[in-house]
């Protein structure tokens, strides 16, 4: 039998053998001791440059830029599901801190607005009924000269009475606390 | 592009490992692994059909990391340059490589293999076919075996010259 070639071997080694030569190789290299040795030689020397290939392989894969898009905005936004809907996901402290804080502004808004606010009409009216009884009172005794003015202070509702002499000078100037 | 999203799944890490061994540099690699796609998709998006894709992408990668290799004079220079400047290396990725010694040796041996044999040692180290290698080298297919031994036997010397 022909002995073969190192390139045979090699082509053995990587199963690239036509099926009527790999027969024969196989056949052969039980037989010849010399071709095994040769076929020892061409293996280790596959070996070596094999494990030495392997420190040139990079450590990580770089990923998908797509996956890495994914990836970033599902950690920056968090995904909710409907079917995996939780109380906790909606009420948290800060939606219930604001929550809280505008309904207790609400309420001293509505308070106070009701509070600094009088029925200006209801005043303007109770005050003209005043002054109509106050002129129609005859021991008040106003005459032509005299002036008057009812004015809310915001806590109570007063008459001011000015009387003046013929030629227009105040004579008397009088503050009165309309509590009727 | 069904078709496409399964090739990148299938083979994007072989052909980003595969330039990132000739390069030595995984931004470049990374790159160059992405303008192979890049490629692909084009061509497919013409209505071209590839018969052999794995081989299709293998030399496109191949020929685009030359073509850069070319312009940087020789196989692996970024690789021996790395090690020779190592405080300006990538840290993350590539650190673990060039403090490697044993890396910097291997590197510094393949780099005096002929270029060619240089890819068939890469093409081979990720286990394809003579007809694959055939396909993308464009050695005719009853060579790749011869060459790639040779190829192996001479690695395997100036290994055992430059670590011995």
């Amino acid at each position: 039998m022909k002995c073969l070639s190192k390139n045979k071997i090699f082509d053995y080694l990587n199963e690239e053998l036509k099926e009527d030569e790999k027969k024969y190789a196989i056949e052969h290299l039980k037989n010849c001791k010399k071709c095994r040795n040769k076929q020892m030689a061409v293996q280790s020397n596959i070996q070596l440059v094999s494990e030495k290939l392997e420190l040139l392989e990079p450590t990580k894969i770089p990923k998908d830029p797509i996956v890495v898009q994914a990836e970033k905005t599902i950690k920056e936004k968090p995904i909710y599901h409907k079917t995996q809907f939780s109380i906790s996901h909606f009420v948290t402290w800060k939606r219930a801190l604001a929550f809280s804080m505008i309904t207790i502004f609400l309420i001293f808004g509505f308070l106070l607005k009701n509070k600094s606010e009088p029925n200006y009409e209801e005043i303007y009216n109770h005050v003209v009924s005043i002054e109509l009884s106050f002129m129609a009172d005859p021991k008040q005794d106003l005459n032509e000269n005299s002036l008057y003015m009812s004015f809310f202070d915001g806590k109570k509702m007063q008459l001011e009475i000015v009387r003046t002499s013929d030629t227009g000078k105040a004579i008397s100037r009088e503050i009165i606390p309309l509590n009727k | 592009m069904k078709d496409f999203n399964e090739l990148y799944n299938q083979h994007f890490g072989k052909i980003f490992r595969f330039v990132y061994r000739l390069l030595g540099d995984s931004g470049k690699a990374e790159d160059i692994a992405q303008d192979t796609f890049l490629k692909l998709y084009n061509y497919l998006r013409e209505n071209n059909n590839i018969t052999h894709p794995k081989s299709w992408l293998y030399r496109v990668a191949a020929n685009l990391s030359k073509n850069y290799l070319r312009r940087n004079n020789t196989y692996f220079s970024l690789i021996s340059k790395n090690i020779s400047t190592n405080d300006s290396v990538d840290q993350s990725l590539d650190e673990s490589i060039l403090e490697n010694e044993q890396a910097k040796l291997f590197s510094n041996a393949l780099k005096k293999l002929p270029a060619r044999d240089q890819v068939l040692l890469q093409l081979y180290r990720d286990g394809l076919s003579y007809k694959e290698i055939s396909q993308i080298t464009k050695i005719k297919i009853t060579s790749v075996g011869k060459l790639l031994s040779r190829a192996i036997l001479k690695c395997a010397k100036q290994i055992k010259k430059d670590f011995l």
